[in-house]
């Protein structure tokens, strides 16, 4: 029984580790915390569904359409509400995102009303043994599809003169302008990814979740936990902290209880703040 | 002077939402969760109580005015309250019928209560609602209590049988959603079983909100239980048949004491593998027309055929319920009483008593006395138990007097469950 728990543990810290990775980028980059991420992931699950629905498109061939769809809605969103005041003040932030939430979730609603929809797909309940474990298949595309975005990603920002200049510009701002970076132009393209990581991870969880218009608030609250673990802006913290996340729940669900499996891991995750503020692999920003 | 002009908007947005209403009609208060986790289940059941609205106008309405219904989102427990406070003191209501979820409706009958307006819970079956002692909540469709015992009954004796066994050779899980509704009625189901002498092996709550029920599934399938009762809304009731199928946990017997499986999303969902299961719930479908009243019955069958062309499907069961709840308020229990005034209301439904088939539910109407330590509750409000078959929940199998179909088990293992 302890392998299984284990192996669920890290299939669902895998889910959590694609939800925050999006989230994590943005704040690593821009310092600002997008109140607005569970809704993003809410607008790709339902565009995965009606790519479903409506041209019986597998929901893994959507990633196609729905990555660079949801890059773009980004970048557009980023240009019309988070740039405008990129300057501001952390308040102002936090409700213009909290604003961009309530709004996505109304239109959701208005356009699609409460109804639950799913996807049912020959393989959403198939499943692999090995020995007495069974993996679900999904739940395993989903944890690979992490792990791959973690490494793309790492590419993108070593390797690429974008990521560079997305790097140079979390890193300090003002000496990166000075060395000839576009700050609108590279925070737009920053905000863009990790709306498109959301694109992705709406895609791969359609097999496994049903889409309403506040389902981005479910994964919303663990994505912030698990970004914090990690440490703000560390996408090597994503994965792990989503790994400690999924194993804590899922050991303490079966050797607690279910109803405390969450009250559990909040405990775990004050504790290791209070040994170490910034995360698992967070680095303490001077002002 | 941009200020002046922005104040100006803002306070026409303020009244703009204040529904101006004719004196020949009255205001009913429907507050249900139209946005959140439970948007599906809200919009269904009021749906149901916008269709007995519609039918109620169209038989002349409640004392020659037309009913009037006004929305409150109670997507929380908060907006519960606000929403019910908002209506009585900005829309000037003093009836209402509402409250999907018993959480909600516990929290925002305090509200109405302490204003004296009347409350008829359309579809919320804790018991603790009506265990207050308080004088203007009504609750027709049944309590969490009849629920749950009639479940554990139905196992002990339709079910048992069918496995070849005594009640007490039976092993029992049980798994629910922690909130007031899971959990009175799971807390009512083993109450009952114990008296059968069933054995209960597992009792598991968990958070509605989870996004992942692997570990319910392993406690319980280390149980081994024969029976299995599970009380989940639908998005979790979805999460967790699909990872109970990744486990294997296949009991001989699957029942929802508290009807949310009876929702179609999990036939869409699960296909053939939803055959066999079993719900509990008060909704009138498959019921045999021998049973009603003419009225009662042409009431049903006009319900039936109005939200079909409606909305292009049968009806739910969340829409059954809306209906129920509000037919037996709107049609019975609003018209009887003596003025729109709710104590006058209040004398209505307390006195109204209507036998099973007389009322378009199969178990009639009969509401706690003051005193009593549920007042207000249907004291006959049994629910039914419904199989799923051929794809379908619309197979009554229990109470036997009303049902057309036949119980099928044992439940089969997953992928094996195709009936033709």
């Amino acid at each position: 029984m302890i392998g299984q728990v284990l192996v669920n543990g890290i299939l669902l810290g895998g889910i959590y580790a694609l939800v925050s990775l999006g989230l994590t980028l943005i704040f690593g980059v821009m310092r600002i915390i997008n109140f607005a991420h569970g809704q993003f992931l809410m607008l790709a699950m339902y565009a995965t569904y009606w790519l479903f629905q409506l041209y019986g498109m597998d929901p893994y061939v959507s990633i196609l359409i729905v990555v660079p769809l949801m890059l773009v809605i980004g970048m557009g969103a980023y240009r019309m509400i988070i740039q405008p005041i990129i300057d501001a003040s952390e308040m102002t932030h936090v409700f213009a995102t909290l604003g961009l939430n309530l709004s996505l979730q109304g239109i959701a609603l208005f356009l699609w009303q409460g109804d639950f929809r799913g996807i049912r797909t020959s393989y959403s309940s198939l499943v692999i043994h090995l020995g007495p474990l069974y993996i679900n298949i999904p739940r395993l595309i989903i944890f690979l599809c992490a792990i791959a975005a973690i490494l793309a990603l790492f590419l993108f920002l070593k390797k690429t003169y974008t990521g560079k200049a997305i790097r140079a510009s979390a890193q300090k701002r003002v000496a990166a302008q000075l060395m000839g970076v576009n700050l609108s132009k590279i925070y737009m393209i920053a905000f863009g990814i990790g709306i498109a990581i959301v694109g992705l991870t709406g895609a791969v969880l359609m097999p496994i979740y049903e889409v309403f218009p506040s389902v981005g608030s479910l994964f919303a609250l663990v994505a912030f936990v698990v970004v914090v673990l990690g440490g703000l802006g560390n996408l090597g913290g994503a994965l792990v902290g989503g790994i400690v996340i999924g194993v804590v729940e899922s050991v303490s669900g079966v050797f607690i209880a279910p109803a405390l499996k969450e009250g559990v891991y909040f405990i775990i995750f004050v504790i290791i703040l209070l040994l170490r503020p910034t995360g698992i692999f967070g680095k303490a920003v001077i002002r | 002077m941009k200020r002046f002009y922005f104040l100006s908007f803002a306070l026409i947005l303020t009244i703009l939402p204040f529904q101006a209403v004719a004196q020949d009609s009255v205001k009913i208060g429907c507050v249900l969760p139209y946005t959140g986790a439970l948007a599906w289940q809200g919009q269904e059941t009021f749906r149901g109580v916008q269709l007995a609205a519609e039918m109620q106008n169209k038989r002349g309405g409640v004392h020659g005015k037309k009913i009037v219904l006004v929305k409150g989102d109670s997507e929380t427990l908060k907006t519960a309250v606000t929403e019910t406070e908002r209506l009585i003191n900005m829309e000037g209501i003093k009836i209402f019928a509402g409250w999907y979820s018993s959480s909600r409706a516990k929290v925002a009958t305090t509200v109405t209560e302490k204003y004296g307006a009347i409350a008829c819970i359309v579809i919320a079956v804790a018991d603790d609602i009506t265990e207050r002692g308080y004088k203007y909540v009504f609750q027709p469709q049944g309590r969490a209590t009849l629920w749950g015992e009639l479940s554990a009954e139905f196992v002990g004796k339709e079910a048992a049988p069918k496995l070849g066994k005594k009640p007490s050779d039976l092993k029992v899980a049980i798994a629910y959603e922690d909130s007031d509704f899971g959990t009175s009625i799971s807390v009512a189901f083993a109450r009952k079983a114990k008296e059968y002498q069933m054995n209960i092996v597992a009792q598991e709550p968990y958070s509605l909100s989870a996004l992942d029920l692997s570990p319910v599934v392993l406690r319980i399938k280390q149980a081994n239980p024969d029976v299995l009762a599970l009380t989940p809304y639908v998005r979790d009731g979805i999460l967790f048949l699909q990872q109970a199928k990744d486990a294997g946990l296949s009991p001989k017997v699957l029942i929802c004491p508290g009807g949310p499986l009876a929702n179609d999303v999990f036939g869409e969902k699960l296909g053939d593998d939803m055959n066999y299961m079993l719900v509990t719930t008060c909704a009138s479908h498959d019921v045999r027309k021998e049973a009603f009243q003419p009225e009662a019955w042409q009431a049903l069958q006009e319900f039936v055929e109005r939200y079909t062309k409606e909305f292009k499907k049968p009806p739910t069961n969340d829409a059954y319920h809306g209906f129920q709840g509000a037919w037996t308020f709107f049609h019975y229990g609003l018209p009887r009483a003596k003025s729109l005034t709710p104590d006058d209301i209040e004398k209505s439904m307390r006195s109204l008593v209507l036998k099973p088939g007389e009322n378009i539910t199969t178990f009639g109407y009969q509401a706690a006395p003051m005193g009593h330590k549920n007042a207000g509750a249907n004291l006959i409000g049994h629910p039914n138990v419904f199989q799923w078959q051929k794809g379908s929940i619309g197979h009554l199998v229990y109470p036997k007097e009303f049902a057309k179909s036949q119980l099928m088990l044992p439940m089969p293992a997953w992928g094996q469950r195709a009936m033709k």
